[in-house]
């Protein structure tokens, strides 16, 4: 992780006070897309094969998924530096929990978290009832939107693992948009599970 | 009522059909040979529109219409092209061709990573059909 | 060419307030995070600048179409018409900041785009070792891959760049080619 280039990047971001500058959300859209087909080898380069209908997706491409997802850690990382420059938070896991639910959230999606939920043992889920980046796709109907819309979602659980991280509450994160029971995809609704390391 | 609908890129690919209704349909056969002529058809008729007007005929046609059916005709500058036929009873639908394209089109395929802008390989995305299938059914028209 | 430029201005804030937006800085380190990773995976910078070229061209074919669709401006007339509309529509549009348009070669068929502000660089410094990266470069990509959509066939580079010590960035445009309509070969089937 320690490139050259993110060393010199955190440097000068130190300098810099965060502002509320915006860009059009398609921009994202298009990086994202453009990194994730980089990653799964549909653009040359990181070379695998493509086989985005599999079942065995997650197994097929594990190497993609860990690099899209520590993409996102490694955003989610800076962006809360950032963000923490001007804000202290008193080290309770909740609290950071909320901050990501909060602040964070409207940094990345200019809204906030639609539900917060926690067994008070070191576990907690956010409900996010209309998540944007995954519109396009129909999981219900498409393995290949299933499988392309989950992998989506592993840069937003870099994102949450990487703020949890530099608030010093490291954590798994996995997100969800499957009901198991009905077997339906509960789109545009995404669920996402922190799980503290210590608990 | 809306009888069919296509969209086929600037190489002449046809990327979707869709069909509603259809009272007749004698190249039932061969939907390959159908797409084929109509997008020729398309084509020659721009041409020849643009030069009896003058310009170089973008834009120029919008629809003509036929004693059964109306065709209604929407290009971009990148060359896609999309055509709606409808009885003739349907009126004006430029601006449905230009919010399928601006909002449903733009939304759900160009951002779509299956989507590829040069190949020309026919549209299987569900979310695509999906709200197509919603907006053409709430159209008056539809029926 | 004044009252045009104006136009051109006035469509493009049209444009970005219709838009849904988000924060540049978030969108600024998600680009630097891909950055970072593409550095990783290549040892030569040279072949990074390619892959981001590579991966803006990628984005341009799509990215044309949101254009059209949202910007409210049609096809262009010349090759003038083109230039302000990337710099003060589409710019605008996506990245909230207008570009200017400049020196134009003697016969008409080369110009810059003039960027004095650049989200994408804003918390970026190159170290020495990566003198050579045009970490903006993914722009040329998109204008080359833009335009080729409209029928215009085009080389674009980085001709000066704010991180490499430049007072500004210059994306040098240069149209090549102007593309015919081309039918597929099963038109000629038969013929």
């Amino acid at each position: 992780m320690a490139s050259a280039a993110a060393a010199a990047q955190s440097a000068a971001g130190a300098a810099g006070a965060p502002g509320k500058r915006l860009v059009n959300d398609v921009c994202v859209d298009m990086l994202l897309l453009e990194a994730s087909s980089y990653l799964l080898g549909r653009r040359g380069k990181p070379g695998e094969a493509e086989d985005l209908e599999a079942e065995n997706f997650r197994e097929l491409h594990h190497s993609a998924i860990a690099r899209l997802e520590s993409l996102g850690w490694d955003v989610g990382c800076r962006l809360t530096e950032r963000l923490c420059q001007t804000k202290l938070l008193s080290g309770e896991p909740l609290e950071a929990v909320k901050f990501i639910c909060k602040d964070f959230w409207t940094e990345v999606f200019r809204k906030q978290i639609d539900k917060l939920q926690t067994d008070h043992r070191g576990t907690f889920v956010l409900r996010e009832l209309n998540f944007k980046w995954l519109a396009k796709y129909a999981p219900d109907k498409s393995r290949t939107d299933r499988n392309l819309a989950w992998f989506t979602l592993q840069f937003a659980c870099g994102l949450v693992r990487g703020a949890m991280a530099t608030l010093n509450q490291p954590a798994t994160v996995k997100a969800d948009f499957w009901d198991e029971k009905t077997d339906r995809s509960l789109l545009p609704a995404v669920s996402f599970t922190i799980r503290l390391k210590q608990a | 009522m809306i009888f069919n609908f296509y969209i086929f890129n600037r190489n002449g690919k046809c990327l979707f059909y869709k069909e509603w209704n259809r009272p007749q349909n004698t190249l039932q056969h061969d939907d390959g040979e159908e797409k084929r002529l109509m997008f020729g058809m398309l084509y020659s008729l721009q041409e020849l529109v643009g030069k009896m007007g003058g310009g170089d005929g973008k834009g120029a046609l919008q629809s003509f219409t036929t004693d059964s059916y109306t065709l209604n005709f929407f290009e971009t500058a990148s060359g896609l092209r999309f055509v709606l036929n409808t009885d003739n009873r349907a009126g004006d639908l430029t601006a449905i061709l230009r919010h399928i394209y601006g909002n449903i089109f733009v939304d759900l395929v160009v951002k779509h990573p299956m989507f590829e802008p040069k190949a020309g390989v026919p549209l299987q995305l569900p979310m695509f059909e999906e709200e197509l299938e919603k907006y053409m059914k709430s159209l008056p028209c539809f029926v | 060419m004044a009252t045009s430029g104006k136009q051109h201005t006035r469509l493009g804030e049209q444009a970005w307030n219709k838009m849904s937006k988000v924060n540049a800085e978030f969108f600024a380190l998600t680009y630097g995070a891909m950055v970072m990773q593409l550095v990783q995976d290549f040892e030569d910078t040279a072949a990074v600048n390619a892959q981001l070229d590579t991966m803006g061209y990628n984005i341009g074919v799509r990215l044309i179409d949101e254009f059209l669709a949202k910007s409210g401006t049609g096809a262009c007339a010349d090759l003038r018409d083109t230039a302000e509309t990337i710099a003060k529509v589409a710019f605008k549009m996506f990245l909230g900041v207008v570009a200017e348009v400049a020196n134009w070669n003697a016969d008409g068929t080369a110009f810059s785009v003039v960027l004095y502000d650049n989200p994408l660089i804003e918390f970026v410094e190159l170290p020495p070792q990566h003198c050579e990266l045009l970490y903006s470069n993914v722009l040329c990509g998109v204008i080359r891959g833009a335009l080729e959509m409209v029928q215009m066939k085009v080389e674009c580079r980085f001709a000066r760049d704010v991180l490499r010590g430049d007072d500004l960035n210059e994306i040098r445009v240069e149209l090549k080619e102007v593309l015919a309509e081309q039918m597929d070969d099963q038109y000629f089937e038969g013929m």
